[in-house]
């Protein structure tokens, strides 16, 4: 610790998943996307949190926890299958044990992996109660972690805003859905894909956002020109602040050519039993259809750049680990310390992160940070973390500039969303939006309870239908089919709908059913499109 | 399996080209078949004009497979579901859904890929189509080709781009990144042939047309390319900066040229872009670590 502070760090994680939910069949894999985030991410990190919080360690955080995320987290009926999930792995992983026994090295890590989903069993269970936003808001209430919010469905307002009304409910949803949880506005928000548009300024102001995160070139290609680059935030004209990812931190985590994560001591992620094992074996535990899955149960380590793979060693991984936070930790010295010398107000490095890259992608990810955090704390250091609002409360005095319309997507822009494999989806979701807006006006504060309800429900189906996720899953060639069958389904159910109410004959069993299906935001009002 | 028949505009399919074209048949073709068809004829002229569709083609041929694959899944799903547990009664309504290749409406939309790539997708109404028949002739389509008008309103100049009845969409090359754009479809007269003459015959009714006429079909919305680059060519001596104190409002100005450290900042810019040239320029969205994207998950 050091009261000779230059400089601030501040992480940002940003923790999304789609919203799949399937009441209807146990069969969708596409479930499993939360289960395994929960047993690799966001339990991992709550941990660390914890241990943090226990040792006294002053850190700070920031996450966007999204609100599909928040949706699924707080499904009943999701909780109950990630808890049959555990049970599953609980079992392969006693099997493991037995299998195992004939090699001390590997036997050892089946037991780490059961020890390991038996504890997230109990943690669930016992300590969390299945209230995982409850466990992360334990740590906003203490006053180390800030969580923000995010698009409704994670909407790319950059091609939403052909209908400027969908954006603006993309915010209001978003915000709702926050406070819903957290009792309290969010005065952040991770704009989806980091996707910023001037446009979406004004809606942002409206429900009382005060701060967005931008890719690099949002702050460095805004007009004019920030004089501190991405090491200030700036403030656009509308009033909204932007702050800038710090091209050299993000870069030494995320590199493909030596970021951290390719350590030869951790854990391999392509190497899963659910691969490797003996087929009849390995059966019960992958997809009903038969197809080899990740398992989550992984034995080896990145060894170096071969087919031969290394048995994983837990705490060869942890000293990389402690390796690279010293590393981490030595390179912001140097480059605050460097900074200083060209700013008059001390600069923000902002570090925004996928949370799923820490744990899923990244195994050692939350121990790193944890590491991180201690040594910030306790080592001399002339840099402290903190968050967004923090640096905003303590420096409210900053350039007027509009940010660049920019993402964080490969090349900076709208291709990843937008592209030969995707762009025939944006004409249906600029159709929908449009006769979202209709609807609201041709039926405005409807007092008939099931048309009502079939108003909702369009509104639904209609940000379901927005979710990036489904152009980007698309553009990047796995899992295809499932995101071409959402975008189907959700435009198809709104376009029946909107059919249904215009010439009022409401299905009501198949309002009912997709209801069930398309569970998300109970209290959503239509009139957000009005 | 029961198809969403509510969806009436399905049935629009495109025929743009009347008296030559196939499509007149196509009515009682499977309908996904001839979206299917339309698509790659698309694509495929895309490709020649603007170089941006390298994998179409495959794609194309995968995406009918998966199509089949997810249906027949789906198929196999729902009827072990209906015979397998009792939960699934809640659930007894079999929904099937594909997205219809035409809304029915006159429109054009812009959107930006790129600082420099804009994307249009376009669409006209059956009822239009009428009217122009009405208007110019029953040869109207046959005689006129589509064409798209991509006006720089910044520095008020334009261009024109001929392009062809089989696409429903098309990707532009832009000089001008940061620029606001808007863009006319439109039809130009190409053919006053025979046919054409004679139609006029027994088509009373409709208007003279001269070649080369030009005929405006819709306008899309505008659009603001975004930036490219640090607009370092705007900061002169004496630009004026502001600042603004968030909790208060209050507003101060300074000159750039108060701040000598601010090259040597975007010195620091420059060399990151020179150290991450590779990972930062790089042209896919596939390396698994070096794109950030926020569906990593899936990757």
């Amino acid at each position: 610790m050091n009261n000779n502070i230059k400089g601030y760090v501040s992480f940002i994680l940003h923790a999304h998943l789609p919203f799949v939910h399937h009441p209807e069949s146990d069969d969708y894999l596409e479930e499993e996307w939360l289960f395994e985030a929960i047993s690799e991410t966001y339990i991992p990190l709550l941990i660390n949190f914890k241990k943090l919080e226990e040792e006294k360690v002053d850190f700070r955080i920031t996450m966007s926890l999204t609100p599909p995320l928040l949706s699924m987290l707080d499904s009943k009926l999701l909780q109950r299958k990630y808890i049959n999930y555990l049970k599953k792995h609980i079992e392969l992983c006693k099997k493991e044990v037995k299998r195992t026994i004939y090699d001390s090295r590997l036997n050892e890590l089946s037991k780490y992996y059961l020890n390991r989903y038996s504890n997230d069993l109990h943690l669930f269970k016992d300590v969390y109660e299945c209230n995982l936003i409850n466990a992360f808001k334990h740590f906003q209430d203490i006053g180390v972690l800030e969580i923000i919010t995010c698009g409704a469905t994670h909407g790319y307002f950059p091609i939403l805003y052909l209908n400027e009304k969908t954006v603006r409910a993309q915010i209001a949803v978003g915000v709702q859905t926050y406070e819903k949880y957290f009792g309290k506005k969010p005065r952040g928000i991770w704009l989806p894909e980091c996707g910023y548009i001037p446009e979406a300024d004004k809606y942002l102001k409206e429900f009382g956002i005060e701060y967005v995160i931008t890719e690099s070139h949002g702050i460095l290609y805004a007009n004019p020109t920030p004089i501190y680059g991405t090491y200030a935030p700036i403030v656009s004209p509308e009033g909204v602040i932007a702050f800038g990812r710090d091209i050299e931190s993000s870069r030494q985590v995320w590199s493909s050519i030596n970021g951290y994560p390719g350590d030869f001591n951790y854990r391999e992620f392509y190497r899963d039993i659910g691969y490797d094992a003996d087929y009849d074996y390995i059966k019960p535990y992958i997809a009903h259809d038969g197809v080899r899955v990740n398992t989550g149960i992984k034995y080896y380590r990145i060894t170096g750049k071969t087919e031969y793979k290394d048995y994983y060693n837990i705490q060869w991984a942890h000293d990389s680990a402690e390796k690279q936070a010293g590393h981490f930790f030595d390179s912001r010295q140097k480059q605050i310390e460097n900074l200083s010398n060209y700013m008059d107000t001390p600069p923000i490095i902002l570090c925004p992160y996928d949370a799923e890259l820490y744990g899923h992608w990244w195994y050692e990810g939350p121990y790193w940070l944890y590491i991180l955090f201690k040594k910030i704390y306790y080592d001399n250091c002339n840099y402290k973390l903190i968050t967004p609002s923090e640096y905003i409360d303590k420096f409210p005095n900053m350039q007027i500039s509009t940010p660049c319309r920019s993402s964080w997507g490969a090349n900076g822009y709208s291709r990843v969303w937008l592209n030969e494999t995707n762009d025939y989806v944006h004409r249906h979701l600029h159709v929908a939006g449009d006769r979202m807006v209709e609807l609201a006006h041709l039926f405005p504060n409807e007092k008939k309870k099931i048309k009502k309800q079939a108003l909702n429900q369009c509104a639904r189906e209609l940000l379901l239908a927005q979710s990036s996720d489904w152009l980007f899953i698309i553009t990047n060639g796995t899992m295809v089919d499932y995101a071409k069958k959402r975008i189907k389904e959700h435009i198809g159910r709104f376009t029946k709908l909107y059919n249904q109410i215009k010439n009022d004959e409401i299905d009501e069993t198949f309002l009912k059913e997709i209801s069930q299906k398309d569970k998300i935001f109970p209290d959503i009002d239509y009139m957000i499109y009005y | 399996m029961p198809k969403d028949t509510s969806e009436n505009e399905k049935k629009q399919t495109k025929k743009p080209v009347k008296s030559k074209n196939k499509s007149n048949s196509v009515k009682d073709l499977n309908k996904e078949n001839v979206t299917k068809k339309t698509t790659k004829t698309a694509k495929t002229t895309k490709k020649s004009t603007t170089k941006t569709s390298s994998k179409s083609k495959k794609e194309d041929i995968s995406n009918k497979l998966n199509t089949k694959k997810t249906t027949s899944n789906k198929l196999k799903k729902k009827n072990t579901k209906d015979t397998k547990t009792s939960k699934s009664k809640k659930f007894q309504i079999i929904e099937y859904y594909d997205l219809p290749y035409s809304y029915n409406q006159t429109t054009v939309k812009i959107l930006y890929q790129t600082p420099t790539t804009l994307f249009v997708y376009w669409d006209i109404s059956e009822e239009d189509r009428k009217n122009y028949i009405e208007k110019y002739g029953d040869e109207f389509f046959y005689n006129s080709k589509p064409v798209l008008i991509i006006h720089n309103l910044t520095y008020q100049t334009n261009f024109e781009v001929e392009i062809n009845d089989f696409a429903n969409s098309w990707y532009l090359k832009m000089a001008e990144p940061n620029c606001k754009y808007e863009i006319e479809l439109g039809r130009r007269i190409t053919n006053l042939d025979q046919k054409f003459n004679s139609n006029k015959e027994y088509n009373k009714k409709a208007e003279t047309v001269y070649y080369n006429q030009y005929i405006l079909v819709a306008n899309s919305n505008d659009i603001y390319m975004p930036n490219d680059h640090i607009l370092l060519e705007n900061i002169k001596p004496g630009t004026k900066i502001q600042f603004k104190n968030v909790k208060t409002h209050e507003i101060t100005t300074k000159e750039y040229g108060t701040f000598m450290f601010m090259p040597d900042i975007y010195k620091l810019f420059r060399f990151y872009k020179e150290v991450y040239k590779d990972e930062i320029m790089e042209d896919t969205n596939k390396t698994l670590l070096s794109n950030p994207s926020s569906s990593s998950f899936f990757m």
